[in-house]
């Protein structure tokens, strides 16, 4: 089930609220347990495919993997910091990538070998399921952070909420046992019930707002452009490039943000709190202060659990970089078995190890930081370039995949930016698959990433999100008109919001990231 | 100390006030306007899809689906049992008409959807055989560039969002139809319509039958900007490699033709026409095999297999209308009238009833309506595709000795540089 559809904002999440808040007066853990029920209803509507019938099976999944982690977890935090553990520890982290392994990467891996030695002949494409990049690494931070002591002895009901809680299920934000199981045990979905409401709702029609006005109306042009650049039909003209590649650029961040945005809306209506996802990433002045600011809880779990374990900055400045390349080729991968995002990650990885030897540099000779404006459009200018690859490489997905064609793609759409097609602005219309006008609309949705806050500075009297106060843009400070607050000028322009969402809302159009 | 606390639980109790009015505005804002989508789209029902015991059908003749045309043929299909139906792209959608007098009192509809595939049609023609236990005999269209490209309609024309589609969510979808603002657009302009009196593009019956020319009143003008730019986009397709006939939809074609035989229904694969303004432009064009002949012969190989699998079975037939007929090639208005109707042909790649009735009469086996039609189409299952190519030479011989003036302005139009479409963007 999606955000944006009717069957989840008529159907499911009333009802959800609804018994939610009748079992809840009764015993909080009921409250729980229908929540938990409730989860595994919006994950397991999810078919595959539905031409056959629906098969428990990916149900049965998640809950085996929550039932698994739950008691190795259990076992852990009786045998923290000793041989044993750790080998206990070994087993369940293998486990677990192993079966991340095998459902998103043995296809990829099977059609490597076969490509180079002929064998295993025919390769049967496996389905992903849904969502399981996403419960295996909270899950591989739990069993983690159970060896290293620190965890507490969680009721079995909690934990499957704190895994399988339906607004982050999907497509994140990636939870932490610690900011989620204490929320549950406190209990303060009681407190403060009509401010989590008003907040919530607003927060989540903000988040709609994103996706169903601005990504969707965007993904057309973006997918026309990609579309004719794997096809490899003609060369794009220099305008084409640029628009593809910035187009896509307000499609990935209106998209992902406005579902992060959604789902942090949705908990906050049960009175749970999640960790910021995005931050303005479009306003970042460095690669290094982007990451602080995009996919803000995987570059958490990228960081404690597989940059700092491989030693981080503390074993020299060369093992740093070569741990930094690491990290982001493995980001990269996580996204996707293909070249395209491992091309992705790279890119990152030598944007990042260039940015701390820039850093390096400057402080040694005692040089001025670059005027911010330039320092943004730089950054943004590398993001987008990266992005061309990453887009590509959803021609490498599916059983029609091909990376031929994501290649295809990545170079067509970067020699068109970079001139090596000729400077023409856009095609001739017999042969133009966009029209220009279409696309520059799109790409004035920038302006709203560079020049407006971004939703949590909006709602920031309310405390929408856990971690809000690490930028320096997004602190205490003093409060601003232009702040939420629960009156009559603010209901009008979220029902201006609402109104938009609704004019636009008639397809269903899945989020960027479920397919991660 | 007393006072103070007071304040703050007076403050307090404001504050939750004000949430919770802002909550009570919102949610009540929501399901308000919800509420009256769903009362207007079930009173109206404009698209067929939301039929309900307070219906008035006396919007019947008035609704407005142009916008959505997939849902509303799929309401009007799941509205009746129909004998027949007609299916295929636009040019089904315009030239066959389900109230043609020799049907009878045959309950027809035409399923036509503008810029169909075979991918979708063959989804369409499950649904139809899936839900229509009565129907007797399917007309299905092909486009011949369509059988060598490999667009797919179901991505981007509103398929997926209409019942045609086994993937999606059947609940949501319905959901959509009685709650979603697409509806409520179709019914405000079906009931402006009723109240105007004015008529909307397609009828009861599917049948794309009024304003069929985007507001344009010069065919001369639909075919410089419309037609010729539309035929390059596919020669440059067909010039990078796209100009032979694709297994895939090969295979979509017989599974189309092993369903209507497996259910009892006869099915004819019809090749709609184009006017020569749009079949030439390959030729000027330079794109390799630039009447499709590969296209051609494909179909009518694959009607003969599927025919022979199974001896003494329903016997299919495909019928190519898309030549250099002088039909085809009826001549464009004077320069001096340019906003003269053709009778045959709307544009360059859509033909009107007359024509569509001289090919039932042909497909039939009905009296010609008009003399003219004698030779016109060909069955590609049963020609020799040697003669088939000898013939399209003889018709592109005679249309140029015939047409001189249209055949040079056609070619002229071709050739014209970049600029005049450039041009024409401007002047647009």
């Amino acid at each position: 089930m999606i955000f944006n559809s009717y069957l989840y904002l008529l159907i499911f999440l009333p009802l959800a609220l609804l018994g939610f808040g009748a079992a809840a007066r009764v015993k909080l853990r009921l409250g729980f347990a229908w929540l938990v029920l409730m989860s595994l209803v919006f994950y397991g509507v999810w078919n595959p495919d539905p031409s056959k019938p629906w098969s428990p099976f990916y149900v049965l999944l998640i809950l085996g993997s929550c039932v698994g982690n739950y008691y190795f977890g259990r076992y852990l935090s009786g045998h923290k910091h000793t041989t044993k553990g750790k080998r206990i520890l070994t087993f369940g982290v293998t486990a677990n990538l192993g079966l991340l392994g095998y459902y998103k990467y043995a296809g990829f891996l099977a059609g490597l070998a076969k490509w180079a030695t002929g064998w295993p002949g025919h390769v049967p494409s496996i389905v992903l399921p849904l969502a399981i990049s996403f419960f295996t690494f909270l899950q591989i931070a739990y069993l983690v952070d159970a060896f290293r002591g620190e965890t507490e002895e969680y009721h079995f009901t909690d934990y499957l909420l704190f895994v399988t809680f339906f607004p982050h299920l999907i497509a994140g934000p990636l939870v932490h046992h610690k900011e989620m199981l204490p929320q549950f045990t406190r209990g303060t979905w009681k407190h403060h019930k009509w401010i989590n409401l008003s907040m919530g709702l607003s927060y989540l029609v903000c988040g709609l707002f994103k996706k169903v006005v601005i990504a969707d109306n965007a993904a057309p042009i973006a997918n026309a452009l990609f579309g004719l650049a794997a096809r490899g039909e003609r060369p794009l003209t220099f305008g084409e490039g640029w628009a593809a590649a910035l187009v896509y650029a307000v499609q990935l961040y209106f998209d992902f943000s406005g579902y992060s945005d959604m789902a942090i809306g949705s908990a906050r209506l049960f009175g749970i709190r999640f960790p910021l996802n995005f931050h303005s990433p479009y306003k970042a002045d460095s690669v290094v202060e982007f990451w602080r600011r995009w996919h803000i809880t995987l570059s958490r779990f990228l960081r404690d659990y597989l940059y700092i374990p491989l030693g981080g900055n503390r074993k020299g400045k060369g093992r740093r970089y070569v741990n930094l390349l690491l990290t982001m080729v493995l980001g990269g991968l996580w996204h996707g078995a293909g070249f395209a995002f491992l091309l992705w990650g790279l890119l990152h990885g030598l944007y990042l190890c260039v940015n701390h030897a820039w850093f390096a540099v400057r402080k040694k000779r005692g040089w001025k930081a670059l005027p911010k404006p330039l320092a943004i459009g730089l950054t943004f200018l590398f993001v987008i370039i990266a992005w061309v690859p990453f887009r590509a490489g959803g021609f490498e997905h599916g059983d029609s995949g091909s990376t031929a064609k994501a290649v295809a793609a990545t170079r067509n759409v970067l020699g068109a930016m970079f001139g090596f097609h000729g400077f023409d602005f856009w095609a001739e219309r017999s042969l133009s698959v966009v029209k220009d006008c279409y696309a520059t609309r799109a790409i004035a949705c920038l302006l709203i990433c560079w020049f407006l806050p971004n939703t949590q500075q909006f709602f920031r009297r309310y405390s929408p999100a856990l971690d809000v106060r690490g930028f320096d843009d997004n602190g205490r400070g003093p409060r601003r008109w232009w702040q939420w607050r629960p009156t009559g000028v603010w209901l009008a322009f979220t029902i201006v919001l609402l109104v938009s969402v609704l004019a636009t809302f008639d397809k269903l159009s899945e989020f960027i990231y479920f397919q991660f | 100390m007393s006072r103070p606390a007071i304040n703050m639980a007076e403050a307090a109790s404001r504050g939750k006030r004000r949430h919770r009015r802002f909550v009570l505005g919102l949610v009540g804002t929501f399901f308000g306007v919800l509420g009256l989508f769903a009362f207007c789209n079930t009173r109206i029902n404009p698209l067929w899809v939301t039929p309900s015991p307070w219906t008035d059908e006396s919007f019947a003749p008035f609704r407005q689906i142009y916008r959505n045309t997939r849902t509303a043929k799929a309401g009007l299909l799941r509205n009746k049992d129909w004998e027949i139906v007609l299916m295929g792209s636009s040019r089904v959608a315009i030239a066959m008409d389900p109230k043609f007098p020799e049907w009878g009192d045959r309950k027809v509809l035409n399923l036509g959807l503008s810029a169909s595939t075979i991918t979708e049609n063959k989804l369409v023609v499950d649904y139809v055989l899936k839900h229509n236990p009565s129907v007797k005999r399917l007309i299905v269209g092909v486009d011949l560039t369509d059988i060598s490209s490999r667009s797919d309609s179901t991505r981007s024309t509103g398929f997926n969002e209409s019942p045609f589609d086994p993937v999606g969510g059947a609940t949501e979808r319905e959901l959509r139809y009685v709650f979603g603002v697409s509806t409520f657009r179709a019914a405000v302009r079906t009931w402006q319509t009723k109240r105007k009196g004015e008529i909307p593009p397609y009828t009861e019956l599917g049948h794309w039958a009024h304003h069929r020319t985007h507001g344009m009143a010069s065919v001369r003008k639909m075919i410089e900007t419309g037609t010729i730019p539309g035929a390059k986009r596919f020669v440059v397709a067909r010039k990078a490699g796209g100009d032979q006939p694709l297994a895939s939809k090969l295979d979509l074609l017989k599974s189309i033709l092993r369903s209507c035989r497996d259910h009892g229904v006869k099915l004819t694969v019809l090749v709609p026409p184009n006017h020569i303004a749009y079949l030439v432009v390959p030729y000027v064009g330079g794109a390799p095999d630039p009447m499709m002949m590969a296209n051609r012969r494909a179909i009518g190989e694959c009607v003969k297999e599927v025919n022979a699998e199974i001896p003494g079975s329903l016997q299919a037939e495909a019928w190519d209308f898309d030549d250099l007929h002088l039909l085809n090639g009826e001549a464009l208005p004077p320069f001096e009238d340019p906003t003269r109707e053709m009778h045959y042909w709307v544009d360059g790649i859509h033909s009107k009833e007359p024509l569509g009735h001289i090919m039932l009469s042909r497909m039939l086996g009905w009296p010609l309506p008009d003399p003219a039609g004698g030779d016109y189409g060909v069955r590609l299952d049963l020609i020799d595709p040697a003669e088939h190519a000898r013939r399209i030479d003889a018709q592109f011989a005679r249309y140029k000795e015939e047409r001189p003036g249209d055949w040079a302005w056609i070619e002229a139009k071709v050739r014209s540089s970049e600029s005049d479409a450039k041009k024409d963007d401007e002047e647009e």
